[in-house]
């Protein structure tokens, strides 16, 4: 008998909670589920081409040759925000392309669909100018208050399995399934959120964050 | 053994996915992604019904066929509710097999419809009420009968008006005393 995907998922009997998945696949990002915010241009990557080695899915990169410091792009769900702040998990395929005075690129879930990070809950992960190693990002509600936490693993270049979760009070980053980062600041979201895939540029060098597979669910 | 055809559908992001027809049969409705946790998409009818489904595209068979759905209905009588596979397209009561709710009565029915008359379907009671939360769906369609779950707990066998077309996956609402209004997150179909 052919069994269901909601079999697999869930154990009988159980009302499945909200879950996303995209595979980044296909002739375009899928703009009815996709809004973009800010400068970035917004390209499905062309697997086989050498700046997106063995990779593909969605890359955010500065749209020309000229990158424009102080700028920024953002891939979200245009605040239709049906992940709980507290009981989640999000799992992203992603790889940080550039060096890291370039810029910076965080994914993960967050409050509103644009650019802001000063207010307005976030928990994710960041590669790139914020910190020298993979880090675990999060924000609460209240403009400033951010945390950084830095795992073992130093930034580079190539693809990793992110999975960021909570429980309750504890935000917990694993990288690749082995290395755990918690957060321990306290600094954590308490609204609804989305999925996000974010670019923001240093200065007027290429940088560019591809994600070949993302997923959200509430727990 | 081949594969089957299998659909699945999150209902999460900026809006309903192009795939699907948003249909509206008559009066004024909305099909919009909610902002709000576990919330998915909203089909409301303020005036008059409507559904999504597929157009006129029906890959799933009259003999051998599953959906699930995790879908509320948002109020406790007085409008229109229906779920599952049809081969119709504009009826609110259409040829298929699905869940329904008809306007008042205390729990939800499993109805089916396997006639070309212009007859209504006919229907079995499930023990579910509507209250404004969600559930598990669960129907399946074989060569000689149909199973109709809730939350895990099998509530009817079918063997009356067995569907005779292949059909497609809709979630219908329509405004009667109140609106039409329910949420859908999740839904799968497939051919058994």
């Amino acid at each position: 008998m052919t069994k269901s995907i909601y079999d697999q998922l869930n154990a009988s009997g159980t009302v499945a909670k909200q879950r996303t998945v995209d595979t980044f696949s296909g002739d375009q990002i899928d703009f009815t589920q996709w809004s973009t915010s800010g400068d970035f241009g917004f390209n499905l990557a062309n697997y086989g081409s050498s700046e997106f080695y063995n990779g593909g899915g969605v890359i955010l990169k500065w749209y020309n040759a000229n990158p424009v410091a102080g700028r920024e792009g953002v891939l979200a769900y245009d605040n239709k925000r049906q992940f709980s702040p507290t009981n989640f998990v999000w799992i992203m395929n992603c790889k940080w392309t550039g060096t890291r005075t370039s810029g910076v690129s965080r994914f993960g879930i967050k409050r509103y669909s644009d650019g802001t990070f000063n207010g307005g809950g976030v928990a994710g992960a960041t590669l790139g100018s914020d910190n020298a190693k993979i880090s675990a990002y999060t924000t609460n509600e209240t403009g400033g208050q951010i945390s950084v936490v830095a795992s073992t693993i130093d930034v580079d270049n190539v693809y990793h399995n992110y999975k960021g979760a909570r429980s309750g009070s504890a935000y917990t980053l694993l990288i690749d399934g082995v290395t755990s980062v918690t957060e321990t600041n306290g600094y954590l979201p308490v609204n609804a959120s989305q999925p996000f895939l974010y670019c923001y540029n240093n200065d007027t060098t290429h940088h560019s964050l591809n994600c070949n597979y993302l997923e959200v669910y509430n727990t | 053994m081949a594969y089957k055809q299998h659909f699945i559908e999150w209902f999460s992001g900026k809006q309903l996915s192009s795939i699907w027809n948003k249909r509206t049969i008559a009066g004024s409705g909305t099909f919009d992604m909610e902002d709000g946790i576990d919330k998915g998409l909203k089909v409301k009818f303020t005036s008059g019904r409507g559904c999504i489904d597929f157009g006129a595209k029906r890959p799933f068979s009259k003999t051998g066929s599953r959906f699930i759905a995790v879908a509320s209905m948002n109020s406790t009588s007085s409008q229109y509710w229906l779920l599952g596979m049809k081969y119709g397209e504009t009826s609110y009561s259409p040829d298929g097999y699905y869940f329904n709710y008809m306007d008042s009565g205390s729990t939800f029915t499993f109805a089916s419809y396997g006639s070309s008359s212009t007859s209504t379907a006919t229907a079995t009671s499930v023990s579910t009420s509507p209250a404004g939360t969600f559930h598990a769906w669960d129907g399946e369609v074989t060569s000689s009968n149909m199973l109709f779950t809730v939350d895990g707990t099998l509530e009817a066998t079918r063997t009356a008006n067995m569907p005779q077309n292949n059909m497609h996956p809709f979630f219908f609402t329509q405004y009667d005393s109140v609106s039409g209004n329910g949420n859908i997150r999740y839904m799968e179909c497939y051919n058994t």
